[in-house]
């Protein structure tokens, strides 16, 4: 096995993981190469948030370790995190007036000192992760009176803006048109492929992860119920399997991937 | 060319307006009165104080040294206190209609006094009633704290439920010890009403104390809070502790809430008005809200108690006044709110 590869993604290694009673993850060994676009796909309730958290460090497994680039995800400081992943949520609500370019540029909070101001590499990063997600637009307006969509962009232009080599994405597509979902999707890939980023994605649209992510992880029960290439792992059965319905999994040529139609 | 922040200059000008709007009315108030002062005797009088010299005029100086300008600083300071605090509720209960009283400060406080007044205490040369009020305060907070953390991390909804859980037993009690109280119950009203009569420099150097350590504590987590409104997920990526930051800004806000109850009784919407006033006009950042908020909130209670003290035939209350004017305001500012957002 190629050791060196691995070692410096995820090594998730026999972790437990329960809200009091109720039990999440027992036993479960996962690894997550650095530099590929992991999807996490499984129904409602099967632990993917979850996952993503403790891959960000903000959940601790019970039992068990998680590795993160050779060292004990416990050793990095809450500032070393951020530095290093980035978290987009799925729910994003905010009832106080912050406009765009306040939130974009709170992304660089852990970059820039408590009181010092933000520096010209700072604002040029700003900028550009405004432009690519599309919000430089509407740079001034108050995130309070943004559409759901574009509120989860203005998210995701924190999330580039705050530059880390891990970029962990919750559902970061749902409220988007497919217009934009298809350019968050496209961008996070071309990041991933200019090897700037490892990105991990809980995503419900089989579709688009099939189309854009290297590997593919099934969760199913607090368990993986399959993990692998897209092209290994993506099969009927599976489906059957994790999600309780049927379905055709078929080869798109038109966009060279697998594509998934429920019957 | 990058979106540059030197929007910045704006809210630091901002905040250099209030500072010396609150100074000239520092110095006017201490002028106003049944004994009128003018501005260069007051300056005078305080310049004599602070260097230590003989007064020219012992009867200005006595008027405006040991009998308004004590009144005038507590009034500013717990106007300041009152403010900031409600900014960090604000921001910590992720809330906009929250107020350092959410979270039963007010109901502790008015109930440590009212046990005070009920035992008709006196010791400690008046003291008691104000330390009790703050024991009470802490006590409250202390318990929200406890039935608000064993159910999941200070989440906003736990905190606000346990506080209105508190407070309403807390307001029971009142009722009960006012019903006990006899012909005492006019103090205990008297009291929970607020005011700032016969403040001494005592009083002052105690507000002052606690308001400039929360005030500190407060800014220094400005940017934790500014996270925190984005959600706890979203701020723990970005690198915040906020079972710790929350734990921290809640009890020095609250800390400055009780100081300011205890000392001047229960003073509503100064708390719930001024940050919200404020951050219309500047925006939400609380790295400037704060500090904004707090010159602003002095600036609004001192004009207040300067008004009832000065200006109206008989002084009034000062919560009655506050509460008065600033109710009908906050439903105009709410409501303007709401038709613009319906707008867009």
């Amino acid at each position: 096995m190629d050791e060196g590869r691995h070692s410096m993604g995820y090594s998730l290694r026999n972790i437990s993981f329960s809200y009091g009673d109720q039990k999440i993850f027992s036993n479960l060994s996962l690894s997550l190469e650095s530099g590929q676009f992991h999807g996490v796909l499984g129904p409602n309730g099967s632990g993917k948030t979850t996952l993503l958290d403790l891959l960000a460090g903000h959940l601790h497994p019970r039992e068990g370790c998680i590795l993160f680039e050779n060292q004990n995800i416990d050793e990095f400081s809450r500032r070393d995190m951020a530095r290093k992943t980035a978290l987009v949520p799925q729910d994003f609500r905010v009832d106080f007036p912050f406009t765009v370019f306040q939130v974009v540029m709170m992304g660089r909070y852990p970059h820039v000192g408590r009181f010092s101001g933000p520096s010209r590499a700072d604002l040029d990063l700003v900028e550009r992760a405004m432009i690519a997600a599309g919000v430089k637009v509407f740079a001034h307006r108050h995130v309070t009176e943004l559409s759901g969509g574009e509120r989860q962009r203005v998210v995701f232009a924190r999330a580039l803006a705050q530059n880390a080599g891990v970029l962990i994405l919750d559902e970061a597509t749902s409220s988007l048109d497919v217009k934009h979902s298809l350019s968050l999707m496209r961008l996070v890939a071309e990041k991933v492929r200019n090897s700037i980023v490892t990105a991990i994605a809980v995503m419900q649209d089989i579709n688009l992860a099939a189309r854009y992510c290297h590997t593919l992880l099934f969760l199913n029960n607090g368990g993986i119920a399959a993990h692998g290439p897209v092209a290994e792992v993506l099969t009927e059965d599976v489906i059957r399997e994790v999600f309780e319905v049927d379905a055709k999994v078929y080869f798109d040529k038109e966009i060279n991937c697998r594509q998934v139609m429920f019957l | 060319m990058p979106v540059n922040p030197d929007t910045k200059i704006y809210p630091a000008l901002i905040a250099a307006v209030l500072g010396a709007l609150l100074a000239a009315v520092i110095i006017a108030s201490a002028g106003m009165g049944y004994l009128s002062v003018s501005c260069q005797q007051v300056v005078g009088v305080i310049w004599e104080k602070l260097l230590g010299l003989e007064s020219s005029d012992s009867l200005v100086s006595t008027v405006v040294w040991d009998v308004r300008l004590p009144r005038v600083f507590t009034a500013a300071l717990v106007g300041a206190g009152l403010s900031l605090s409600g900014v960090v509720f604000q921001g910590i209960l992720k809330n906009p209609l929250a107020d350092p009283y959410t979270l039963g400060i007010s109901a502790g406080a008015a109930f440590g006094a009212s046990v005070a007044f009920l035992f008709n205490m006196s010791h400690f040369q008046g003291l008691s009633v104000g330390l009790f009020a703050f024991g009470g305060a802490m006590a409250a907070l202390a318990v929200v704290l406890y039935l608000s953390g064993s159910a999941g991390g200070y989440s906003p909804n736990n905190l606000i439920l346990s506080g209105i859980i508190v407070g309403a037993i807390l307001s029971a009690g009142i009722s009960f010890l006012k019903y006990v109280a006899d012909e005492r119950v006019s103090v205990i009203i008297f009291w929970l009403m607020g005011g700032f009569a016969s403040k001494t420099w005592a009083d002052v150097t105690m507000v002052l104390i606690f308001v400039t350590l929360g005030a500190l504590i407060c800014m220094c987590f400005g940017r934790d809070l500014n996270l925190m409104a984005l959600g706890d997920r979203a701020a723990a990526s970005l690198g915040v502790d906020v079972k710790k930051a929350r734990v921290i800004l809640l009890v020095s806000a609250s800390l400055m809430a009780a100081v300011c109850v205890s000392v001047s009784g229960i003073i509503g919407f100064v708390g719930l008005l001024v940050p919200h006033m404020m951050r219309s006009v500047m925006g939400a950042d609380n790295q400037w809200l704060m500090p904004v908020s707090l010159l602003a909130g002095a600036v609004l209670l001192l004009c207040a108690d300067t008004f009832t003290r000065a200006v109206l035939p008989t002084e009034l209350p000062i919560g009655v006044l506050t509460a008065l004017i600033g109710g009908p305001f906050f439903c105009y500012v709410f409501k303007r709110g709401f038709s613009r957002k319906a707008a867009l």
